[in-house]
């Protein structure tokens, strides 16, 4: 028995010396680019590539490896597709807060006044890095792509072109709302009046692509960084999978070569490890979203108070009702709970206080908040009343659903909820689920309370208030279950409203409705997004939004 | 022995190994048949999990379409083991490239790091637990042991952070995580080889001390050899076949991927991966893994027993 387990033993190290044999070798094949950091005579660090490529100039960041890189086919990354792609028009952040939108590749747009038609001119002369010339065949088939290309996910931004519903079910080849007139004139036709049209192609999901290059290079576009061509300020130079995506500057772009020779973004997934190496000078930009632990650290040290930057993260943090759980379709209950959180006190302990009160659905920056919105009160006693005028005095029992990988202070954010809903006699239990469970169970309409965020893609509040109540299927996917009917067709009639002031007020009406008179969730707060940057970074800017992904063509690194 | 028994013992080695290979063929489609079973019985929906935040009903049925997930379970099944035996593993869910490419891509890493602990681990557990168990009950031995305790004891998670802190953030002398270069490997395998280290050193010591008890070693000695001679070729040469088959199932444990360590350190190994793959419910990724793993394990085995037969001649005449 005991010499038949040595066999086994004996085994499993011969085969990993056999193996490791095979693997070193194999580990010099197929390494990609090999960098080591280097010390210069100032005693600042470079990064330089054996295959060459000096990084010094390159900004160095940590973000998230995406599972891809084409900007049709993620609704979450958005980092590279940012810089080497372009839009139609673009989102240009104002120093108070706003935007506006600002034409990019197109040099002029216009509008009907019955809200249907856009004529839009290209600017001329624009090329890919790759050489081919930009024209509006390409847009004809950018928006083609996002509608029926099987590994799309953002076909919503362009289906209210006439014509796109009968092409994402097959009963048509074209699409009837698109008109090429030359090579850089075109109108798009709407099937209806859209106002937030524009502002959906600002998003980076609507990038334009070639044609040929695009569908020459079929699924590797996005993941294979020579095939993956765009217009935009930088070329996708390499991707070394699990460790780094490097973008370098593109020479002959059109409104000029950044000043930037290009950046490298490192896929690290810990928090403490990106602070050493943002300390031992090996990043030139932490983002604190991906670090939310070591937020307290810097923000304490006054060393740090000059590499502080912070931009308006133009999103809602919220705790969801499901209206099918009993107590909640009591809306006594659910404004009950509103108002035993003490929402300014979440935001100091846990994000030291680098945000703003919410007490709607559009945030502080987005077109359409609404500075006028009653503040959700704090008080716990009228909270009591109220639960006890709905018929439980002495408090119910409930539970929060979160992520198993959900950063360490949405946990505490729980905990926090926990105590103060204890305090009305509201008994919460947390449970946590693997993420792909939570997704499943969520989609199906029966996961309890649960926390999230929603930031803008584009700047309309149609972006807000159409994703969770523009339908009831809307409403249900994200296990809100809201009943209220009439709120939920002003909401799907509201895009079509071609009076701007008309448009938003309507808006902000549906919002008081929905958030405040049917409580139909607990509004929390928007954060600023917190970056800390080494001072040899010049021109930083945080993307309007505060999350897309920022733009790097801007920026430059002290020489 | 004679040259005609060896030729024979060749034929037996030779139809031992050709039964072993058939024998690992089912096992391999029951192991592909459990983790696909169990992966689907447990609840998670991956493309829910791809969409996240942003639920599009239409998008996502669409996309369960495409994969193929609307499809009858056993359908699925079948058309994963034909794809496999022509070795086609699926492309992952989450990545978006072929199984196949993202193992091979990873496992150079696994590998890498795997046996710089392992060396570690064994040139300074086995030297250590000698020098202990030779100046038993000295300072030595004690600060030995002691140092051995500290690296079984701390959290691999601890000592990382603690590394990372000391020699690449306080004093600067090597990157605090990647693993392009031979400086980058150097902090992740002493904190991985550090707790292998250990158990090694323990029971280099605690065996060599009960070896040295033996009626043979008293022989050795009273024979007139040198104590170094005693210790090297008679006490340390069966002290070492526990201590190797504990190696064996450390270096094991390493291969199957140091998940922490690679985390902390951002090495993209077979560990992460499959890790991922889990909590995206990421099937074909997943299967591709246990698969690898299985086999990495079968073929183990089968050149484990057989170089063990040339070993240890007990066995070959054992049936």
């Amino acid at each position: 028995m005991k010499k038949r387990r040595n066999v086994v033993l004996t085994a499993g190290l011969l085969a990993s010396l056999l193996l490791a044999g095979c693997g070193g070798s194999g580990a010099a094949g197929t390494e990609g680019v090999d960098s080591s950091v280097s010390q210069n005579a100032d005693g600042s660090k470079s990064t330089v590539s054996e295959g060459g490529l000096d990084t010094t100039y390159y900004i160095k960041f940590v973000d998230d490896e995406p599972d891809t890189t084409d900007v049709h086919c993620t609704t979450d990354y958005y980092t590279v597709g940012m810089n080497i792609f372009d839009r139609l028009v673009e989102v240009k952040p104002n120093e108070d807060g706003t935007s506006e939108l600002v034409p990019s590749l197109a040099e002029s747009v216009a509008v009907s006044s019955d809200g249907l038609t856009y004529t839009f001119q290209l600017k001329e002369g624009i090329q890919y890095s790759n050489g081919a010339a930009l024209t509006s065949d390409d847009v004809l088939y950018t928006f083609t792509r996002l509608l029926t290309y099987d590994k799309s996910k953002n076909s919503d931004f362009v289906d209210q072109i006439l014509g796109a519903e009968e092409l994402m079910e097959g009963t048509a080849d074209t699409l009837a709302g698109f008109e090429v007139i030359d090579d850089y004139n075109f109108t798009v036709t709407l099937k209806e009046p859209y106002a937030a049209f524009l502002a959906c192609l600002s998003t980076p999901s609507v990038s334009i692509y070639d044609r040929e290059t695009t569908e020459e290079a079929g699924a590797d576009f996005g993941l294979v960084p020579e095939k993956t061509v765009g217009t935009g300020p930088f070329v996708f130079e390499e991707w070394t999978l699990g460790s780094q995506i490097v973008l370098s500057k593109n020479e002959n772009y059109w409104d000029g070569a950044p000043d930037l020779d290009g950046i490298v973004i490192k896929f690290v997934p810990d928090a403490e490890t990106q602070r050493m190496m943002y300390e031992s000078g090996e990043l030139d930009i932490l983002d604190l979203d991906n670090a939310a632990s070591q937020i307290s650290y810097f923000l304490d040290n006054p060393d740090y108070s000059e590499q502080i930057h912070s931009g308006p993260r133009v999103g809602v943090y919220y705790y969801s009702f499901n209206q099918n759980i009993e107590p909640f379709s009591d809306v006594r209950v659910r404004k009950a709970l509103q108002m035993a959180i003490d929402r300014q006190a979440i935001l100091d302990a846990l994000y030291s206080g680098k945000g703003q009160l919410e007490n709607g659905i559009f945030p502080h920056g987005l077109i359409g908040y609404n500075a006028e919105l009653p503040q959700i009160e704090y008080n716990p006693e009228k909270a009591k009343e109220l639960l006890a005028e709905a018929g439980y005095p002495d408090g119910f029992s409930m539970e929060i659903a979160e992520t198993t990988d959900a950063d360490a202070t949405t946990v505490q954010r729980d905990e926090i909820l926990q105590a103060m809903l204890g305090e009305i006699g509201v008994t919460v239990d947390i449970k946590q689920y693997d993420s792909a469970s939570f997704y499943d169970i969520r989609a199906t309409g029966e996961l309890p309370m649960y926390s999230s965020n929603w930031s803008a893609d584009f700047n309309d509040p149609d972006n807000f208030i159409y994703t969770f109540f523009g339908t009831e299927e809307n409403s249900k996917k994200r296990s809100f279950n809201y009943y209220n009917e009439d709120v939920i067709a002003r909401v799907a009639k509201a895009r079509s409203i071609v009076d701007e002031d008309e448009r938003i007020k309507e808006y902000q009406e549906l919002e008081k409705i929905a958030i405040q008179d049917d409580a139909a969730w607990i509004p929390l707060f928007s954060k600023e997004h917190l970056f800390i940057v080494n001072p040899r970074v010049q021109n930083f800017t945080v993307s309007w939004n505060g999350w897309s992904g920022n733009y790097y063509k801007n920026m430059s690194i002290a020489k | 022995m004679t040259k005609r028994k060896d030729e024979k013992e060749g034929n037996e080695v030779l139809k031992n190994i050709g039964k072993r290979i058939l024998v690992s063929i089912p096992v391999l489609i029951g192991v592909v048949f459990l983790i696909f079973v169990m992966l689907r019985i447990v609840p998670g929906d991956p493309v829910a999990n791809m969409m996240k935040e942003h639920v599009k009903p239409d998008v996502m049925e669409r996309m369960r379409e495409e994969m193929g997930l609307n499809q009858p379970l056993i359908v699925q099944f079948f058309k994963y083991v034909a794809g496999a035996l022509h070795g086609d593993f699926g492309t992952s869910y989450k990545l978006g490239r072929p199984v196949g490419a993202l193992i091979l891509n990873a496992f150079p890493k696994t590998v890498k790091l795997a046996c710089c602990a392992a060396l570690v681990a064994w040139l300074i557990g086995i030297p250590a637990g000698i020098l202990a168990a030779i100046r038993q009950n000295t300072i030595l031995d004690r600060l030995f042991m002691g140092t051995a305790l500290l690296g079984v004891s701390m959290p691999v998670f601890w000592t990382a952070l603690l590394f990372q802190y000391v020699f690449s953030y306080y004093l600067g002398w090597l990157p605090v995580s990647g693993y392009e270069t031979w400086a980058h490997m150097v902090l992740p395998s002493i904190v991985l080889g550090w707790s292998s280290a250990g158990t090694i050193a323990r029971l280099t010591r605690s065996n060599l001390l009960e070896i040295m008890q033996e009626d043979f070693i008293r022989t050795a000695r009273a024979k007139g050899m040198r104590e170094s001679a005693v210790i090297l070729f008679h006490a340390l040469k069966n002290a070492l076949l526990p201590v190797i088959t504990m190696m064996a199932i450390q270096v094991a444990s390493l291969l199957s991927g140091a998940v922490i360590t690679e985390s902390v350190f951002s090495i993209p190994g077979v560990g992460r991966l499959a890790v991922d793959a889990i909590s995206n419910r990421d099937m074909p990724l997943l299967q591709g893994t246990v698969l690898f793993t299985t086999v990495l394990i079968i073929i183990g085995n089968l050149v484990a027993d057989i170089l063990y037969s040339f070993i240890d001649p007990r066995i070959r005449t054992e049936e």
